[in-house]
């Protein structure tokens, strides 16, 4: 039987023994890693997805009541402005007098 | 006999999350999963990039190892798995590139980069069951019964393998073809 053995060792990529050892350390660490479970991540991307979609119909709905709201979009900004308005008094504590509530609901020269 | 724990021991323990386990097979198994990758790709860039993906791909889901006492089989035919993808996805880089850019050091050596060359030329003469005993054996010292189990192919087996690819390698080397003066 022939029991010499090949020389190989210029195949060899781990003669290392350093290097080896980070290599399996950092190895057993990847595997040991939380990795994301993959339902959740499928779920992830699955979620991107419809979020995507949704944001699409959103757009592809509103365009044309938008486009026909015309003469209302003021008021729409007005009720922004209202809001605004409501809530910058709420974060000073102050209290609105009567004038600043009728003002604040569209009676014109109400202060 | 050393007291060295049985891999289904270790699986078991990895499995609970037992880092020294897991740090034990990863020692135990990457040099030999290397060696079954290069077996099958005969690159040995790419054998180190696939025998270390298969690896962490195999630690990282011990539990799908169905008999932790065959843990050594079950790897290498990830490893052998992992190989085939890569070769079919022509991932496989060219065969006289590419040293520095995966970090390897770079070999002045002339004579053992055309050893080298040659050798992976000789390999390519052997059969798959062939050229993984040769290099388990020659190359990363397993004895028979231990590649006999891992392989899951006798012990009788093994040598026989061993004794048909070192005598073809041996007559390759000796007897270079014109083939292999185009390479080198």
């Amino acid at each position: 039987m022939d029991d010499q053995r090949l020389d190989l060792s210029s195949l060899d990529r781990h003669g290392d023994p350093v290097r080896y050892r980070q290599r399996v350390s950092a190895l057993a660490a990847a595997a040991l890693a939380p990795a994301p479970h993959p339902f959740l991540h499928e779920f992830m991307a699955w979620g991107r997805g419809a979020v995507a979609v949704g944001a699409i119909l959103a757009v592809v709905t509103w365009l044309p009541v938008w486009s026909s709201v015309g003469p209302s979009q003021a008021a729409a900004s007005g009720s922004v402005d209202q809001v605004l308005q409501v809530a910058a008094w709420a974060q000073a504590g102050a209290i609105p007098s009567d004038a600043d509530l009728l003002a604040l609901s569209g009676v014109p020269d109400a202060r | 006999m050393t007291a060295e724990p049985s891999d289904g021991d270790l699986v078991v323990r990895a499995r609970r999350g037992d880092a020294s386990a897991m740090e034990t097979l990863a020692h135990r198994y990457l040099r030999a999963s290397y060696a079954v990758a290069l077996s099958v790709l005969r690159h040995p860039a790419d054998a180190e990039d696939a025998s270390q993906e298969a690896l962490l791909t195999a630690l990282r889901s011990l539990d799908q190892c169905r008999d932790p006492a065959r843990f050594a089989a079950w790897l290498f035919q990830s490893v052998r798995h992992r190989a085939l993808k890569q070769i079919t996805h022509r991932r496989v880089r060219a065969r006289h590139a590419d040293e520095a850019e995966h970090g390897a050091v770079v070999e002045a050596d002339a004579e053992r980069v055309l050893l080298r060359q040659r050798l992976l030329s000789a390999l390519e003469r052997l059969t798959p069951a062939q050229r993984e005993v040769v290099l388990l054996h020659d190359l990363e010292g397993w004895t028979h019964p231990e590649i006999a189990v891992a392989l899951e192919i006798s012990d009788v087996m093994s040598r026989q393998h061993l004794f048909v690819a070192r005598r073809a390698m041996r007559d390759h080397l000796a007897n270079p073809s014109t083939e292999d003066a185009q390479h080198g």
